[in-house]
């Protein structure tokens, strides 16, 4: 929280943005099928833009397992989710998505657009709804990303999330307007572009807002019914001009003295309130970058033709989302974007969180810690699980971080 | 001779190109050594010569804004025939012109170097990190392009693409011993002649990505692992290998007794 006065543009910014993040959540699903309205479920976030130019509520099920984590029952059904089988590596958070399926908890949608990606227990979690007897005559759409990042490849992509368009039209029986989707698009560029701004002005020294601003933007820019909303480009713009001030007034985030940035190289865990705020309060080290604290770049949509928008879905997904550009793409992508974000975020160290789920990265993982590490960048791998913290406590991960701050000399 | 050459004269191919497509082209040549270039320019260059941020409303331009149009990559070659020292080729309007404006940009740094060859083209990505290195101009290096903002108080001391130019080659002098010329081309005419540069940089970054894989290699690591078998180059070896075991397999089963 940053506060200016007693009633400060920051108070509002999040007040808004709490209620707008409540249309990704499973009770708004729940009403909508309750009311007996059409929508669609996906366990990809490939072609928001579609659903919102056809005005179609979707909700992404890995989402509602995400957020389940969160919640007071997560432990025991986490535990449950386990009990079905699905291996003990595979992604909690996903598993948990896979669970609430299974135990009946997720509405049956009109539709279903599945797929694989960003990893293999979102495939297994496309098999599981495939053959989820309940959901047998919902019509589905599969989705095969390619893993290759070529132009051909883009191109590919972007004729199959046509197709998919096609399919939701056909089902919901609502016409796709090129007019309407052209112009989300453009809007939607506009927010990435503000998106990109945050960033900037994050890389201020000291840093003016903390962390859980990027992950509100993302969660209500990119998720979700409000894309390509001037509401929320709105939201950025003042949130963007709101932190300008602070950088032209020299503010660090409130009551922190800022003494080592540090970007945290994963998805931000459910502990990230409690780890991430301890080690701001404690040892002055704030959270710089994560794959919600991104910034982009986001391709931009070519609005110039049909062909050129779908391709530059295409590339927004694949190129530009953190976690499906790197769980899909190599080494040098990988460590391209650490020593990126690394300078230009003016960072101390990098944090890698190593997700248990995250297991395609794994092969990478001691490449990448010799490769920063011959730059002569500070980095340690902590490998815990981002939504259970059983598996490893916020103050076991504390601990690692400010021993490892404390060796590297950033800690005295 | 280096894998850039062509694309060093491509780039004098497309710079006669824009001639023909009568934009306008300005040329300046300056003397290539880092200390002359340095203490002509009106502002510092070095690092931490930009420490702060540029923000919107201090921006005088804005340049390869996402939005925009941007294109940015390199080329080296062992072969300093090619390279024109010094050269900075303006294609579009200058810096001092376009207040308040956000212009499509392109950036070609071409440099010529006896010991630059095709190994040292990834160092040569790598090690010079600009973003804070030229005081009122403020980059943001995204991955093929560069986005940047140059700032009202230096536009105010006369900060045009020729001194931007001579800023740049001064940082990567400084910064790399092998390079010995330099050439630069930007380009600012528009989205267009930006998108044309990007069909060279495509073919570029195809090569600097092979450089990259090989040179990874060498540490022991394939960063680039085919996943599909039948555009894989080494099927046949792994195809010979499941007959044998299929074969092998076959042996045991024949022999196991019950």
């Amino acid at each position: 929280m940053n506060s200016d006065n007693k009633d400060n543009i920051f108070d509002r910014l999040k007040t808004e943005s709490d209620e707008y993040t409540k249309a990704l959540f499973l009770e708004t699903c729940i009403e909508k099928a309750k009311n007996g309205e059409k929508f669609g479920l996906t366990n990809e976030d490939t072609m928001t833009e579609v659903h919102c130019a056809l005005g179609l509520p979707y909700w992404s099920i890995p989402v509602f397992g995400g957020i389940m984590t969160a919640m007071p029952q997560a432990f025991d059904l986490i535990d449950k989710s386990k009990e079905m089988g699905i291996g003990s590596m595979g992604c909690t958070g996903v598993k948990m998505g896979m669970y609430m399926l299974e135990a009946g908890m997720i509405p049956k949608p009109t539709m279903l657009v599945i797929g694989n990606t960003p990893c293999d227990i979102v495939s297994s979690m496309s098999e599981l709804i495939n053959n989820y007897k309940p959901w047998a005559d919902v019509p589905k759409f599969f989705m095969s990303a390619p893993h290759d990042k070529s132009e051909e490849s883009m191109v590919y992509f972007g004729k199959q999330i046509r197709e998919a368009a096609a399919f939701l039209e056909e089902i919901s029986g609502i016409k796709l307007d090129m007019d309407k989707l052209r112009q989300i698009s453009e809007e939607a560029n506009k927010q990435c572009q503000l998106m990109l701004e945050l960033q900037v002005l994050k890389s201020a020294v000291p840093t003016p807002i903390d962390w859980t601003w990027g992950r509100t933007a993302t969660r209500i820019s990119r998720w979700g019914p409000r894309i390509g909303d001037p509401i929320i480009t709105d939201w950025l713009e003042r949130l963007v001009s709101a932190t300008e001030k602070r950088v032209k007034e020299k503010k660090g985030i409130d009551g922190i003295t800022e003494k080592i940035r540090f970007m945290w190289y994963d998805m931000i865990p459910t502990m990230g309130d409690k780890l991430f705020t301890r080690l701001a309060k404690e040892l002055g080290a704030v959270e710089m970058s994560d794959y919600y604290n991104w910034g982009g770049p986001w391709t931009p949509i070519d609005t110039s033709s049909e062909e050129a928008m779908f391709t530059s879905f295409a590339k927004r997904y694949l190129n530009d989302v953190p976690m499906a550009k790197h769980a899909m793409g190599t080494l040098q992508t990988f460590t391209d974007d650490i020593f990126r974000i690394y300078k230009e975020l003016k960072c101390d160290a990098v944090v890698m969180g190593l997700n248990i789920g995250h297991k395609e990265q794994n092969a990478m993982h001691g490449a990448v810690q010799d490769i920063v590490r011959e730059r002569g960048i500070p980095i340690i791998q902590i490998g815990c699980d981002l939504w259970d913290e059983r598996y490893m406590s916020a103050d076991q991960v504390f601990d690692k971080i400010k021993t490892f701050f404390e060796v590297s000399g950033l800690l005295t | 001779m280096s894998v850039f050459d062509t694309y060093v004269n491509k780039i004098s191919e497309y710079v006669e190109g824009m001639k023909a497509k009568e934009r306008r082209v300005t040329v300046f040549n300056v003397s290539f050594s880092s200390a002359q270039i340095k203490d002509n320019l009106p502002f510092k260059v070095g690092p931490d010569a930009n420490p702060g941020i540029i923000l919107r409303q201090d921006t005088y331009v804005e340049l390869g804004n996402p939005e925009a149009g941007s294109c940015a990559f390199i080329l080296s070659t062992d072969n300093p025939s090619l390279i024109r020292n010094g050269r900075i080729t303006l294609i579009g309007p200058d810096i001092p012109e376009s207040s308040g404006k956000s212009l499509p940009f392109g950036q070609v740094l071409i440099f010529g170097g006896a010991g630059l060859d095709d190994k040292e083209h990834e160092s040569l990505q790598q090690s010079c990190f600009v973003g804070d290195s030229i005081e009122g101009y403020m980059i943001r290096s995204l991955p093929q392009n560069v986005w940047s903002r140059v700032s009202k108080n230096v536009a105010e001391k006369g900060f045009d693409f020729e001194c931007l130019g001579k800023a740049l080659m001064s940082v990567y002098k400084s910064c790399n011993s092998k390079i010995e010329s330099m050439e630069i081309v930007f380009v600012a005419s528009g989205k267009e002649d930006v998108k044309l540069l990007d069909e060279i940089s495509a073919q570029v970054q195809k090569i600097s990505r092979e450089i990259v894989k090989e040179n990874w290699k060498i540490k022991g690591y394939d960063i680039d692992c085919e996943f599909d078998c039948s555009s894989c180059a080494d099927k046949p070896v792994c195809d010979d290998i499941r007959e044998v075991l299929k074969e092998k397999r076959k042996k045991t089963i024949t022999n196991t007794k019950y």
